[in-house]
């Protein structure tokens, strides 16, 4: 069975312009550099990452609303370029913003007119409104009135229950609760739960809260200038940990030390690596899925490179840290201000 | 994993044969985005029915001031001018809003942010674009008739009418006026704003089409820029078939030169419309607006 979506070297550059002839051209903007990953049917897979990190740029890539610059991407072993039509009918999207129906269309007349671009009949359409509409507190009497006189949170509710009714094999999101109040954004994420995990419907998310993603998702990619970071699991209390072992000695030994192991049967089971320096205290960190190895090779390694340790702390991988801690890895050093002498 | 999902083609096709999801569409672009949309603006509906009726009397009062207004006149083929302008304008207009029709929708859905929705789905652009088109077309000949209505029972034209040439002359009007309109959808998804094709074509044939005038009055040379436009045969055709009951073979030259336009502009405007859509999705500007 293909996967779901397969991503390979994805990547998305948009074109420089000039909009007048007599001052210099925009550059051109690398949204993507070359992202790879894939999805398995069924699973509710996020994206996340700071504000024009190419998030959106990936949805609509993949949803046939921009072309690749290069690499490819499939939908259930489909090319998105190629295959467009067929693409476009495994997918429906709900975007972040509340401008995507007619105003002066009932909230029911603009789901009849969306239905019928996917070929749904009227009756069909009435049974598949009326449980996901109930689940999401919309009633007939709010379906009935003017777009017009929605909330924004009645508008993202539409939208939902559009993306719903649709019923397509993927449902891709873009920042479903923004905007929203928690009561509502909780609303949204049950009824994503339960309409998306109830039928096996693959979920491509993506998503500035967090909350979101560690309630939903499978798997969670961050993606910073374009770039896939790190894909794992959004919440470590079953998973991943987070090893930080405070030891006694100057970092040199501590490098070397980590260095002798990381090379070792035992380096390979944790992700990362990481000394820190501080006030005659080094920090060993490692991320790992297997604590229970590391841990006791890592204390053994070090007693034997004669680094007292003073403290072992173990910590659940939260994801917010480690987004932040991403983020700020790969922000440039700032430029040294000139010399005014 | 409960339910899963059909594995291809179209998913939530399961219940209506082909036929029947066409007139549904075409019911739904119709009436709901169309009509229910368009009649929600009441000054809208009110101002459109002045533009309509706005310039018919004009003409008329200055016929009438010009003392040209029920006489016959060898240089239009013995018509009465008002009978003359009633029939250029009326066409004039059907023609230049459908020019306009597709460029102006697609502007609206940019505004409104649906555009990129409509797109997604799995009902192909030029279908979009044909179903789109279908208000316009019920709304354009709706004012076609007001017109040549106003016409006849206000302004006393008399009309013997040869129903096979204006059916005919009107549909390859129809369909060589859309190809230019999708030569303007192109432009506006380049562009953004404003809608020179558009523009440019309603000024363009007021002045060179024979609508208020005939094409005989311009200098020779620009004779030949007056019949670089369908409108030109197509006015000729009609006055013919709606005002002498000028048999289909009798005017078979225009109507043959209207099929010929039909048949490059359409392919034409569809070659641009595409073009212009890829672009789009190169530099990620579907919505914009």
């Amino acid at each position: 069975m293909p996967s779901a979506i397969e991503v390979r070297d994805l990547s998305k550059q948009f074109p420089g312009d000039r909009i007048y002839p007599w001052r210099p051209p925009r550059p051109a903007t690398v949204a993507l550099d070359r992202v790879s990953f894939e999805v398995a049917p069924g699973e509710v897979f996020a994206l996340i990452g700071p504000n024009g990190a190419g998030k959106t740029t990936l949805l609509k890539i993949l949803s046939t609303l921009l072309l690749p610059s290069s690499g490819s991407a499939h939908i259930r072993g489909h090319d998105v370029v190629s295959d467009e039509a067929w693409t476009r009918a495994q997918i429906a999207l709900v975007t972040n913003t509340e401008r995507s129906f007619y105003y002066r269309l009932s909230g029911w007349q603009n789901l009849r007119f969306f239905a019928s671009l996917y070929n749904i009949a009227p009756q069909v359409l009435e049974s598949r409104v009326a449980p996901v509409a109930e689940s999401l507190g919309l009633t007939d009497e709010i379906l009935r009135r003017d777009y017009r006189t929605y909330s924004t949170g009645m508008q993202r509710k539409l939208q939902f229950t559009r993306a719903f009714v649709l019923q397509t094999p993927l449902l891709f999101l873009d920042e479903p609760t923004s905007s929203l109040d928690p009561v509502s954004a909780e609303e949204i994420r049950h009824a994503i739960s339960a309409e998306c995990r109830g039928r096996g419907q693959t979920v491509l998310l993506s998503a500035n809260n967090l909350l979101d993603v560690e309630r939903l998702a499978d798997r969670v990619a961050i993606i910073h200038r374009g770039r896939l970071e790190m894909i794992g699991a959004p919440t470590g209390a079953a998973v991943e940990r987070t090893v930080r072992v405070f030891v006694r000695g100057t970092g040199d030994v501590a490098r070397a030390a980590v260095r002798g192991l990381s090379s070792g049967p035992i380096g390979a089971l944790a992700a990362e690596w990481e000394v820190e320096e501080r006030a005659g205290i080094v920090a060993i960190r490692a991320e790992t899925a297997d604590v229970r190895r590391v841990v006791p090779a890592l204390l053994d390694h070090l007693w034997r490179e004669g680094l007292a340790v003073e403290q072992v702390d173990l910590r659940p991988f939260v994801l917010e840290e480690e987004f932040i801690r991403r983020v700020e890895a790969s922000r440039p050093e700032p430029e040294e201000a000139p010399s005014l002498g | 994993m409960a339910n899963a999902l059909p594995a291809r083609g179209t998913p939530t096709s399961e219940s209506s044969p082909a036929w029947r999801n066409v007139l549904r569409k075409a019911y739904l672009f119709t009436y709901l985005r169309g009509w229910l949309v368009w009649s929600s603006y009441r000054a809208q509906v009110a101002l459109t029915l002045v533009g309509w009726l706005v310039p018919v009397f004009l003409f008329f009062l200055l016929a009438v001031f010009l003392g040209a207004a029920g006489s016959s006149i060898a240089a239009l083929d013995g018509d009465s001018y008002v009978a003359f302008f009633v029939v250029g304008l009326a066409y004039q207009g059907f023609v230049s809003n459908l020019v306009g029709l597709l460029a102006q929708r697609i502007r609206n859905e940019q505004m409104m942010g649906t555009l990129e929705h409509v797109f997604l789905s799995p009902t192909s652009p030029g279908a979009v674009l044909a179903y789109s088109s279908l208000f316009g077309i019920v709304l354009n000949v709706t004012a076609t008739i007001v017109i040549l209505g106003v016409g006849w029972g206000v302004l006393g034209v008399h009309f013997a009418v040869s129903l096979p040439t204006v059916v005919l002359a009107t549909v390859l009007l129809a369909v060589s006026s859309t190809g230019l309109g999708l030569v303007a959808a192109a432009f506006i998804m380049w562009t953004k704003q404003g809608n020179p094709v558009a523009t440019f074509f309603t000024l363009f044939t007021q002045f060179f089409a024979g609508v208020l005038f005939p094409v005989s009055v311009l200098p020779g040379a620009v004779q030949f820029l007056a019949y670089s436009v369908p409108l030109t045969f197509g006015l000729n055709a009609l006055r013919s078939g709606l005002l002498q009951g000028g048999s289909v073979a009798s005017n078979a030259a225009p109507l043959l030169w209207m099929a010929v336009y039909a048949l490059v502009s359409v392919p034409l405007g569809l070659f641009l419309f595409h073009a212009t859509l890829r672009r789009t999705k190169v530099d990620g500007t579907i919505a914009t607006y």
